[in-house]
């Protein structure tokens, strides 16, 4: 299971970041590295952005649902993601503005020898830490909606990094539940989708066979399902390890370049450092300047370093938090955009409501809401009008393989029946009028009104004014009206 | 949430001050050659950023719903507020870092007297910050004392006390009595910063009153600073963990505190005509706006006509439940053999693992999981007069009779 894997490698890294922050740490006590502490805590704030995605990782395994969280707690991992990747923005800020202030007061590095050792010890580790998350890299796989099949082949899909063992491991599963389903009956009620493979594995055919699942569940889908729930918290804990990479390539530069091109002041000479500013207020080369301010007889003066080399150490740290902001801006849309609760990106809410108007014996369809749980896991309920309770059970299955075309499937379907065809366009069954600030979305019930007004305002009127109506919604009032949607939406 | 008419305004006037005060450190830091005063203003930095966070959450809020966001952006406030609480752990842990820095080395404090009148102007703009917040929720707490509710009203007084014990997210539940979430989260910014000012201030009154020579070595005195600094850093910590927590039972998509589930589906399922439940999500799209989905299963021979009375019937008491966006599906019994579960379910089984929260398998218990619910949620069915959860059933079921519906 891909779960099982993150899990490990999480606590892998945990164990190998933690072990090498306690190594710093002593190191630093020993030599009295400044340089050595506060690298040691950039090792710490990794090793807290691996716990809080351990810990998400951990929480999300529990899918099923519970009286206390009735959707399981699979969003726990995109709850992860988004804290992380504003840990990972707050640490740039802070690492930008020590920066600014090391423009201000340029420090040289002390004891840069040891300083190379262990930064390149510290990207060793990121690197290998690289290489376990690499599969979790770049973009996320949020293709939930599509309709597409894929045959039945088990190897990687083209552009996809994901290890290979892990793909077949799951291709195999799915192929047999293709299978399975291919020659089930349709009342598969109380039939989990898991246990299909054992209970089906002697009905299973080969590999080669191509299957065109009913109602286009691809094979990607149920791969990315699985995967691209977690996708956004391995990104977040990737992005983590990649700025600590970078900082560990910028310490080891730093130190290599300290160590051959500046020449520093000895404590025997007289020397001046034209780097520094007159009242320099860092006690750190106070002590080798203060011998030469002794020694006035001697003649000879000498210059410490070139002074861009004190200058590096800043300018490096800009662009590797100018890199980490652009890699880390998009995970952190993402994963608010789910907690927001916004409509998934695959899916057109505009085409959506038209198509599903369209249906036969559909009048009217309101409170229409779309949102990701997790993944691909999307959430739909929606209010929908119709004639009688006789027909709705055939209406009923239509929507459900509507939804399930687009890719959602899970869905809440309130019919609403009204021989009223005037008021086709309103709710019959809304809450107490003094429940309005209390909707999850306000609704108009003025008659008139040809707005489905949404609002998210916590405004005390609770029968506020006449929403204007925003893009494509349009709750149409007349059958004859839905005609025409249908029509121009087929077009 | 977000009730007040000028939450907008104060967010504005403190991001004014703030910002203001943060040139005017920035400069005399520079001009006067003082890190701790570049730092110092570095911390009103981190505080306006948070404060725009915050303003942008608020204003967000507000908007409607549309093609995009079709709950609107109402939780815009509890993401701010998340924002703004892992920002304040990130920053928290990178004083924490300085302190301990500076507790291997430390410094002394060289011009305390400049130090020390910066530190209390800082901690006058912090203290005004927390001032105009604190105001209009004693006013407003007055005026919305709702006697009809039986709610309990939060009353917490003292000026900046944002450590709640642990129990208060019940009390919480107000309606509009408690700090929405994001002003907590900038007001636990803004304490940050106050805290931070009342230890410079302390430390350079300590050196100011009783110099240090130039050339001797640091005394105790140089450790004040860090020691309180991360005695600070733990007391503001435990507020932003309990901020986060907050937030995760809304984001998670958590069961309102406050309400009964089992008792509500209970009094569902006692209703005539009702033979079971399933699917049922009760979840906050923001604190006192709850929503509810759930599939209600009725008796074949339940009458059309009642259709609309039942659904009234089951809206009102998911209304003295305190949820009142509710969407039900209604399933016609397939009569005996219908093993009570969603007659209505996505086309194909393999859909399962994308529906929204598939049951998963116990190893132990193997072929048994056949017939369980797949969609794996709570169920009660009442048809033995009895309240079983439908998993259990089914348990029982294939234990005694093994006529379940899963023949090929």
């Amino acid at each position: 299971m891909a779960v099982g894997r993150n899990d490990r490698r999480l606590l892998c890294m945990l164990c190998l970041t933690f072990g090498f922050f306690v190594v710093e740490l002593v190191v630093s006590r020993v030599t009295a590295s400044l340089a050595m502490l506060s690298d040691s805590f950039h090792m710490l704030s990794d090793v807290i952005a691996l716990t809080v995605a351990l810990v998400a990782v951990r929480f999300a395994e529990r899918t099923q649902a519970t009286s206390k969280n009735t959707f399981g707690w699979i969003r726990a991992e995109v709850m992860g993601a988004l804290v992380n990747a504003v840990f990972l923005t707050a640490l740039c800020f802070t690492i930008l503005l020590e920066a600014v202030e090391r423009y201000a007061d340029p420090h040289e590095i002390e004891s840069p020898r040891v300083v190379v050792w262990v930064g390149v010890a510290g990207l060793l580790i990121n690197l290998l830490g690289l290489f376990l998350f690499h599969g979790h890299a770049g973009h996320g796989h949020s293709h939930g909606g599509h309709g597409h099949s894929h045959g039945g082949h088990g190897h990687s899909h083209g552009g996809r990094s994901r290890p290979r063992y892990e793909e077949s491991e799951t291709s195999e599963k799915k192929q047999a539940q293709e299978e399975s389903h291919r020659l089930m009956v349709k009342s598969n009620c109380g039939h989990s989708g898991d246990h299909a493979v054992q209970i089906e594995s002697d009905v299973v055919l080969s590999h080669n066979l191509q299957v065109q699942l009913n109602g286009d569940v691809s094979l990607e889908q149920l791969e990315e399902s699985s995967e691209s729930a977690a996708q956004l918290n391995m990104r977040g804990v990737f992005l983590h390890v990649l700025g600590d990479a970078l900082g560990s390539v910028i310490v080891v530069v730093n130190a290599l370049i300290f160590t051959f091109v500046w020449t520093p002041c000895h404590g025997e000479e007289t020397c001046v450092n034209p780097c520094f500013s007159s009242h320099c207020s860092d006690h750190q080369h106070t002590h080798s300047d203060s011998p030469a301010l002794n020694n006035g007889t001697d003649g000879v003066f000498s210059e410490a370093g070139p002074c861009w080399v004190l200058y590096l150490d800043p300018t490096l740290c800009l662009i590797m938090v100018v890199i980490l902001l652009y890699t880390t801006f998009p995970l952190l849309k993402e994963s608010a955009f789910i907690l927001l609760q916004t409509v998934p990106k695959q899916i057109d809410m505009q085409k959506l409501d038209g198509k599903l108007r369209s249906l036969e014996g559909v009048l009217a369809v309101h409170e229409l809401h779309i949102w990701q749980l997790a993944g691909s896991r999307f959430i739909a309920t929606a209010h929908v009008k119709c004639h009688d309770p006789s027909s709705y059970m055939d209406i009923a299955k239509r929507i459900k393989s509507f939804f399930h075309d687009e890719g959602i499937h899970a869905t809440t379907v309130q019919p609403e029946f009204s021989s009223d065809e005037s008021c086709v366009s309103e709710c019959d069954l809304p809450c107490y009028s003094q429940c309005a600030p209390k909707l999850c979305c306000e609704t108009n019930r003025k008659s008139g009104s040809e707005s489905e007004a949404v609002v998210g305002t916590g405004d005390t009127s609770s029968q506020s004014t006449p929403q204007r109506n925003t893009v494509g919604w349009n709750v149409l009032q007349e059958a004859g009206a839905v005609l025409q949607t249908h029509m121009e939406s087929t077009v | 949430m977000g009730r007040y008419t000028g939450k907008t305004c104060r967010l504005i006037f403190m991001l004014v001050i703030t910002v203001t005060f943060f040139v005017v450190e920035i400069v005399t830091g520079y001009a006067g050659n003082s890190i701790a005063l570049v730092s110092d203003s570095f911390n009103m930095l981190s505080d306006t950023v948070s404060l725009c966070v915050g303003l942008l959450a608020a204003r967000l809020s507000r908007r409607r719903g549309s093609q995009r966001y079709s709950f609107g952006l109402a939780r815009a406030e509890v993401v701010g507020a998340l924002a703004n609480a892992a920002f304040l752990s990130a920053l928290l842990f990178s004083i924490s870092a300085e302190a301990v820095k500076r507790l291997s080395r430390p410094e002394r404090i060289d011009e305390p007297l400049v130090v020390l009148v910066v530190g209390a102007l800082g901690l006058a703009v912090n203290v005004i910050g927390l001032l105009i917040f604190q105001d209009c929720r004693c006013l407003s707490a007055s005026a919305r004392r709702d006697p009809a509710t039986e709610e309990k009203v939060v009353m917490n007084g003292e000026a900046g006390s944002l450590t709640q014990p642990a129990d208060s997210v019940k009390t919480e539940k107000t309606q509009s009595d408690s700090q929405p979430l994001n002003i907590r989260g900038v007001l636990l910014h803004v304490l940050n910063d106050a805290l931070g000012s009342v230890v410079v201030v302390v430390a350079s009154l300590l050196f100011y009153l009783r110099p240090l020579e130039p050339e001797a070595p640091c005394n105790w005195q140089c450790y004040v600073d860090p020691g309180l600094t991360l005695i600070m850093v733990a007391i503001i910590m435990s507020s932003a963990i309990s901020l986060m927590k907050e937030t995760t039972n809304i984001l998670l998509q958590m069961t309102p505190d406050d309400l009964s589930l089992s008792t509500v589906l209970e009094e569902v399922c006692r209703l005539p005509g009702v033979i079971s439940v399933h699917e049922v999500h009760v979840w906050e799209l923001v604190k006192d706006r709850n929503v509810a989905t759930l599939h209600v299963k009725v008796t074949s021979e339940f009458p059309d006509s009642q259709f609309k009375m039942l659904h009234s019937q089951i809206r009102d008491i998911f209304h003295k439940a305190g949820v009142h966006s509710v969407t039900v599906q209604l399933e016609v019994s397939e009569g005996e053999l219908d093993s009570g579960h969603c007659t209505n379910q996505c086309t194909s089984s393999d859909c399962l693992k994308l529906s929204c929260c598939p049951l998963e398998p116990k190893p132990d218990t193997g072929g048994k999981q056949k017939q369980h619910s797949f969609s794996g949620d709570v169920a009660v069915n009442m048809e033995n007069g009895q309240t079983t959860l439908l998993r259990e059933q089914d348990t029982k079921q294939l234990d005694s009779n093994r006529t379940q519906s899963t023949t090929f």
